[in-house]
């Protein structure tokens, strides 16, 4: 393959050879190093094809083994653009084009996102824009290191980002934090306190004062572990109280009401089949449309496809093209069965456990009862988990100060 | 003594183990299939319509018969044909 294109850029010729004695001749081209294939015999004559390089040494051979040739065909660039040599416009539109392309080359086209998870291109691509971050921009003018700061400063979560060039893209890699609950840390000395009601199971402490153990009720707000440490001295009463931060694993048992209710009709689209394309292309911000067909259906479904035209994987230019789907569809209203509506009620509770597990929450007992009714399914009941308790929440030193005094 | 000659220079080829090719001078064939075929110490071409091809080696002829031979390429070293081969007879 390699050697037929370069065969063609050199130019080969395809000749006719009248001999007596061809494979003398062969034999001769062979000892002088000239390159000769295709070799076809048609009987009285032969064909092969040569370089056009070599072509002009033949003359000492062929008078050697007296035979003549006569070119039947020529092929490759020299000759193609022998033939071309007048053709002015042409050669200027290769030029234009390639200087065009060149030019273009200076902008960005694109800007994709790498390693997003909680936002979307979109939301980043708006915020860049409000920083006169676009399409169509000159390459030059944009500040990397700036495009870094100012996602930094904007996102919080977001723990790296690195901006790139490459081509006529952007691309901008980021990498979040998925922890997306950031852990403070408290200067002053705070309390662990119950979020809910709650039957504590198991605590563990490690700095603080528990206030309650296994088996203990407690309700909301109640504290459960104490930042303050009282210090005791040798007869037995508190010398001091030392305030810290209080830290524990604290479990306890609680009740989660669950609640769910779905009708009983529902829609669903089916789609009669019908549907048509309509195919646009669109030049930075001018839009072609090629309308094929009208829209006349009631209610229809739109998938569109874009395709950024671009040449090798990073060039993109600003030529987008793609095409617009219609499908109609009609709505179809139907009831659910009882089993059906079961199944479906099951499965909602089934996900909403789940939730709760991947939260790390201990299902011990559910009581859920499923009630097909007529329009509405209703299903309700509790669930006892096991799951960790306590919040923080600071001491007022002021309000226990007077107390020590 | 020519045949002595060749025979001693055959041996000392099978004792040490040198190839053939290069000490005797003997072709290479490789076929792919019927239709293909690459030929390389060679010395020319003594004969070739499109049913039969003579090759000249050192050790004689080589004779390749079928139909529509082409040499696809012709080259010092090594030769390339084409078409469909019925018989290779050594001569």
């Amino acid at each position: 393959m390699q050697h037929k294109i370069l065969n063609y850029i050199k130019g080969n010729l395809t000749v006719k050879l009248i001999s007596t004695n061809p494979e003398r001749f062969f034999n001769i081209c062979a000892k002088k190093g000239i390159l000769i294939w295709n070799i076809i015999n048609k009987g009285v004559y032969c064909h092969f094809n040569i370089s056009i390089k070599d072509f002009m040494t033949l003359k000492d051979i062929l008078h050697k083994t007296n035979s003549r040739v006569r070119i039947l065909n020529k092929k490759g660039v020299p000759f193609f653009l022998y033939k071309n040599r007048k053709r002015k416009g042409f050669a200027i539109g290769g030029i234009l084009f390639l200087m065009l392309l060149y030019c273009l080359s200076f902008f960005i086209w694109d800007i994709s996102l790498e390693g997003n998870y909680s936002y979307s291109e979109g939301e980043i691509v708006d915020f860049l824009s409000e920083n006169k971050i676009t399409h169509g921009l000159l390459k030059g003018s944009i500040d990397c290191d700036a495009i870094e700061k100012s996602i930094r400063n904007k996102y919080f979560d977001v723990t790296w980002v690195c901006a790139e060039i490459n081509g006529t893209r952007l691309i901008i890699h980021i990498k979040e934090n998925f922890d997306s609950e950031v852990v403070q840390k408290e200067t002053d000395p705070y309390d662990l306190v119950a979020n809910k009601d709650a039957v504590i199971t198991s605590i563990i402490t490690r700095s603080g004062t528990p206030l309650v153990k296994a088996g203990t009720e407690v309700k909301e707000n109640d504290i459960l572990v104490t930042g303050a440490v009282d210090v005791y001295n040798e007869i037995g009463e508190i010398d001091h109280t030392n305030y810290v931060n209080a830290d524990s694993d604290i479990y306890g048992q609680t009740i989660y009401e669950y609640q769910d209710t779905f009708t009983m009709d529902y829609i669903i689209k089916e789609y009669t089949g019908e549907e048509y394309k309509n195919y646009y292309s669109d030049l930075t911000k001018i839009k072609f449309l090629f309308k094929m067909n009208d829209n006349h259906y009631e209610k229809y479904d739109e998938i569109s496809e874009d395709t950024h035209f671009k040449i090798l994987r990073n060039y993109y230019l600003p030529i987008h093209f793609g095409n617009i789907q219609y499908k109609e569809y009609v709505e179809i209203e139907k009831k659910y069965t009882k089993e059906e509506a079961e199944q479906i009620a099951n499965k909602k509770l089934e996900l909403f456990l789940e939730n709760l597990t991947k939260k790390g929450i201990q299902i011990i007992e559910k009581n859920v009862t499923i009630d097909v009714g007529e329009k509405y399914c209703k299903s309700y009941g509790t669930i006892d988990v096991i799951e960790q308790l306590g919040k923080v929440s600071t001491i007022d030193m002021n309000v226990e100060g007077p107390e020590e005094k | 003594m020519g045949n002595s000659k060749h025979q001693i220079k055959e041996q000392v080829a099978h004792v040490l183990n040198l190839p053939q090719d290069l000490v005797l001078g003997r072709a290479i064939l490789s076929f792919i299939g019927r239709n293909e075929v690459y030929i390389e110490n060679y010395t020319g071409i003594a004969e070739y319509n499109s049913n039969s091809l003579k090759i000249e080696t050192k050790n004689g002829l080589i004779n390749f018969k079928g139909k529509n031979l082409v040499v696809d390429y012709y080259t010092y070293d090594e030769m390339k044909i084409v078409g469909t081969i019925d018989e290779v007879k050594f001569e």
